[in-house]
């Protein structure tokens, strides 16, 4: 497989746990809801998930486990931050922290096991493609289901009424409220939703991609994926853009071990040194993070988060009763 | 006086409703009986309950206590959808409109409406699910055109909220009750954000909502509103409902006794002043507003001391920049301001505050007070780096400050506060927090007051100890600017009213020289000119008084 070929094919694959968790972002902000947690979600929905697909032997039980998993935790912020009106941000945190720290536990007796994953199934023809070929229509269940995701999450959240609700408790929950929309259920559902989704990017990346579990496993991705629904201001189009940029940062840093590039290539000792240290597969780690921070520092110049499209109740509890 | 009164069954009533806050008592015992088909007056002042009152009817709040009688059957309202439901509309003081959304879909939301040809199936999960996952706007957009027409809510569907004006959204909230089929709309203080001339339309339109069969209640605190447009009225003081009766057989001052709950002066004592020197001398200004489009177009203003310039206009015509301006709050691309002689141009406002200039902004919980802050820290807000309050040069002088706020909670007859050092300034009602606001501004003895809507949304008893307190620093010497679209009180406290149009000043005069109907023509249509019955009606109506 060619570099690029072999950049591109892990892009699809590494996009999708972030275009999942992103996703499900997307519908919980649309809400009025942040959800900081999806970090912790995303290693709860791995950890299950891997646990269930090595004991049962179906990845598809684990999947499942793992999309329950995250609803799960996704139950505990909604109730604290819809019923509760508790801090949305501080109730994220403790539950991306709580996260952490079950899974690290629990998962210590997963470690060194490994699942069959998923199948890659072929598009007859698509398949046969130069470069995408192999990397878009060669893929997993999984990854053809985020990719799928991506236009009924659009269509859900602006073609139908209950998007239109959606908008409107994000934007006003008091007015939705008096016009008879029932804005507790429609935060629960969006939170649930995202946690949902969540899970399943999180089972994703040990059942699908790696096979294995690790505690470190999930490394930031959850956090990228609350970037990205700032970097693609809360629209999903923009935000399936923004997950495979992103995850083709992550593949090149996932594949530098086949860069071959270096001093052989570049006359200059000082350029040298610098390409060497800046492809070290150590230091390529970083990127995703460093992107995720130049994204948001060329977005955020842009605009305050109202004018980039953040929803006006955004982070801001609502009851009835407070005068 | 409309309504169609032939049936005299009761639509709604409420028996001895009561609502806690906490320790707070908002609604006490409350009772209302409301006729079908008539127009209903809650008339209180700011702080009685009538706002808590509707919110309970209208499934927002849940009574602790009482119960609610519609169309004959006791009603526990769950949520505003329960009371939609059964036929209750509700129009909000503060609009319930989402900005980035069009009327059409206003109008609509919630209401889940299923495709054309679409036959429910009866498997309600279906349905329902039909219902959330579609989205058909041809047949409601089809439905809310011939509302509009029916009752001349002229308004297109496809803009957007955010682009239209008060009076359209208002219109906007009728017609979401309209399309609900409602048989009961609650109004709540619906004229308190209109221009005259609005107003005028609006209560065209309860007529006409009346004649189409619906029960109206309608929130006020103004005395003629109540006289002109109901059948009979209901007396909130307190939280309880003091008496209903029918306006026919009452007389303005007899409502605002029950009010108010002692007879109170609607007259005050204006003794002439001797006009001074000049105290502000603002030289063609020319501002932006908030958008970037010019807003005052090189005006001048001059006032002198004892003396009080009434600024009239119609909202959105520079006045609310032109006040912001006399303060340093607003940046002037043109023009000069001085204040005694001083020249202030491109200060910031510490500097107009340190040259005696005090201000009164509209909006009192955003720019006025910090509602999250105690009474105390709001009534020091402007002295609290003064020596006066200083204790070993830099600490606060805690001791100090709270009896001076104490002072001036007494001296400005501010109620509703209990500890000066803990009471939020938040949980004051409208008018005592003005007042608190207007203690603070005052009693730094200004040389000039810059006061944009003082007594908006403030109830009679405010009211009237409010322009007393002006009328007296005008005594003492102070020049005031008056921002006012209460053209009674333009005419009551004013030496000299200019009216603002369009960012100019277009017309000058005095109380004495003109009628409310020429300013409020003026107001309206940028000339004094004939005074036609067709478009002064706010000058006709405030000299009906």
């Amino acid at each position: 497989m060619s570099f690029v070929a072999g950049i591109a094919d892990s892009t699809v694959s590494l996009a999708t746990p972030l275009l999942l968790a992103a996703l499900g972002e997307v519908i919980a902000e649309r809400s009025g809801v942040i959800n900081l947690g999806v970090e912790g979600m995303m290693l709860a929905g791995a950890l299950a998930g891997f646990a269930a697909a090595v004991v049962t032997n179906s990845m598809w039980l684990g999947v499942l486990v793992g999309l329950l998993a995250g609803v799960s935790l996704a139950l505990v912020h909604a109730v604290l931050a819809v019923s509760l009106n508790a801090d949305q941000v501080v109730s994220g945190i403790m539950i991306t922290i709580l996260g952490i720290g079950l899974t690290t536990l629990l998962g210590r007796s997963w470690v060194g096991q490994s699942v069959s994953g998923f199948e890659e199934i072929a598009v007859p023809g698509l398949s046969r493609l130069p470069i995408v070929g192999q990397a878009m229509f060669n893929v997993t269940a999984l990854d053809y289901l985020a990719l799928a995701l991506t236009p009924i999450v659009w269509y859900f959240l602006t073609r139908t009424n209950i998007g239109a609700e959606i908008t409107a408790v994000g934007e006003d929950p008091e007015a939705a409220d008096t016009a008879g929309v029932p804005v507790f259920r429609i935060r629960y559902g969006c939170i649930l939703i995202g946690g949902a989704l969540a899970g399943i990017a999180g089972a994703q990346l040990s059942v699908a991609f790696t096979n294995f579990w690790t505690s470190e496993m999930i490394a930031g991705r959850g956090w990228i994926a609350v970037a990205l629904v700032i970097f693609g201001q809360w629209r999903v189009g923009s935000v399936f853009l923004g997950a495979y940029l992103f995850a083709a940062v992550d593949a090149l840093s996932f594949r530098s071990g086949d860069v071959g590039l270096g001093s052989e290539v570049f006359g200059s000792r000082l350029i040298a040194d610098v390409v060497d240290v800046a492809l070290d597969p150590q230091v390529m780690q970083v990127y995703p993070y460093l992107a995720t921070v130049v994204a948001l520092w060329y977005i955020m110049r842009r605009g305050t988060l109202e004018e980039l499209g953040a929803p006006n109740s955004l982070v801001e509890t609502y009851s009835r009763e407070r005068d | 006086m409309g309504g169609s009164m032939g049936n005299h069954e009761n639509i709604l009533e409420a028996k001895d409703v009561t609502k806690r806050f906490g320790d707070v008592v908002a609604n006490d015992q409350v009772n209302l009986s409301v006729r079908r088909g008539e127009i209903h007056g809650i008339l209180g002042e700011n702080g009685a309950g009538k706002s808590t009152l509707m919110n309970i009817l209208y499934g927002l709040y849940t009574p602790t206590d009482g119960t609610v009688v519609f169309e004959g059957e006791a009603r526990q309202f769950a949520s505003p959808k329960d009371a939609v439901d059964a036929g209750i509309g509700m129009v909000h003081q503060h609009f319930m409109l989402v900005p980035s959304m069009s009327v059409l879909e206003n109008i609509v939301l919630g209401e889940r409406e299923l495709p054309p040809g679409y036959e429910p199936t009866g498997i309600g999960v279906l349905d329902r699910l039909v219902g959330m996952l579609t989205r058909h706007r041809s047949a409601p957009r089809e439905r809310v055109v011939e509302l509009t027409d029916e009752y001349g809510l002229d308004i297109d569907p496809d803009r957007k909220v955010w682009e239209l004006d008060i009076g359209e959204q208002q219109r906007v909230e009728i017609l979401k009750a309209l399309y609900r089929d409602v048989d009961l709309l609650i109004l709540d203080e619906p004229t308190a954000v209109l221009t005259p001339n609005e107003a005028e339309q609006m209560f065209e339109t309860i007529q006409s909502l009346v004649e189409e069969g619906l029960t109206v209640i309608f929130i006020t605190h103004k005395l003629w509103e109540v006289e002109e447009l109901a059948d009979r009225v209901t007396v909130l003081r307190d939280g309880a409902s003091v008496e209903t009766v029918a306006t026919d057989g009452v007389t303005q001052s007899e409502l605002a006794e029950l009010m108010v709950g002692k007879e109170v002066l609607l007259d005050l004592e204006k003794a002439p002043v001797d006009v001074g020197d000049p105290v502000l001398q603002a030289e063609t200004l020319r501002v932006e507003d908030d958008r970037g489009i010019e807003a005052l177009s090189g005006v001048d203003l001059t006032v002198n001391r004892g003396e009080i310039v009434g600024v009239a206009g119609v909202s959105g015509n520079g006045q609310r920049e032109l006040s912001q301006s006399l303060f340093g709050f607003r940046p002037l691309l043109d023009g000069r301001i001085r204040i005694d002689g001083e020249d202030l141009t491109g200060e910031p406002p510490s500097g107009f505050m340190d040259a005696g200039v005090s201000y009164i902004p509209q909006d009192r919980h955003e720019y006025g007070a910090a509602p999250g802050l105690s009474v105390m820290d709001n009534a020091c807000a402007k002295e609290f780096e003064s020596d006066r309050f200083r204790r070993y040069g830099f600490l606060l002088d805690y001791p100090n400050m709270a009896e001076y706020t104490r002072d001036v909670v007494d001296r400005f007859d501010i109620r509703g506060v209990g500890d000066v050092e803990e009471t939020p300034a938040g949980d004051l009602s409208g008018g005592n927090l003005q007042k608190l606001i207007l203690g603070r501004e005052l009693d730094r003895q200004p040389d000039l007051l810059v006061a944009n809507q003082p007594t908006r949304g403030v109830d009679v008893g405010a009211i009237e100890s409010i322009r007393n307190l002006v009328l007296e620093r005008r005594a003492s010497g102070t020049g005031v600017v008056l921002v006012s679209e209460d053209l009674d009180e333009l005419f009551d406290l004013s030496d000299r009213i200019r009216v603002i149009y369009e960012g100019e000043f277009v017309f000058e005069t005095t109380p004495a020289a003109t009628t409310k109907t020429e300013v409020g023509m003026a107001m309206t249509t940028g000339a004094p000119g004939e005074q036609s019955q067709a478009t002064a009606g706010a000058g006709v109506r405030a000299e009906d008084r």
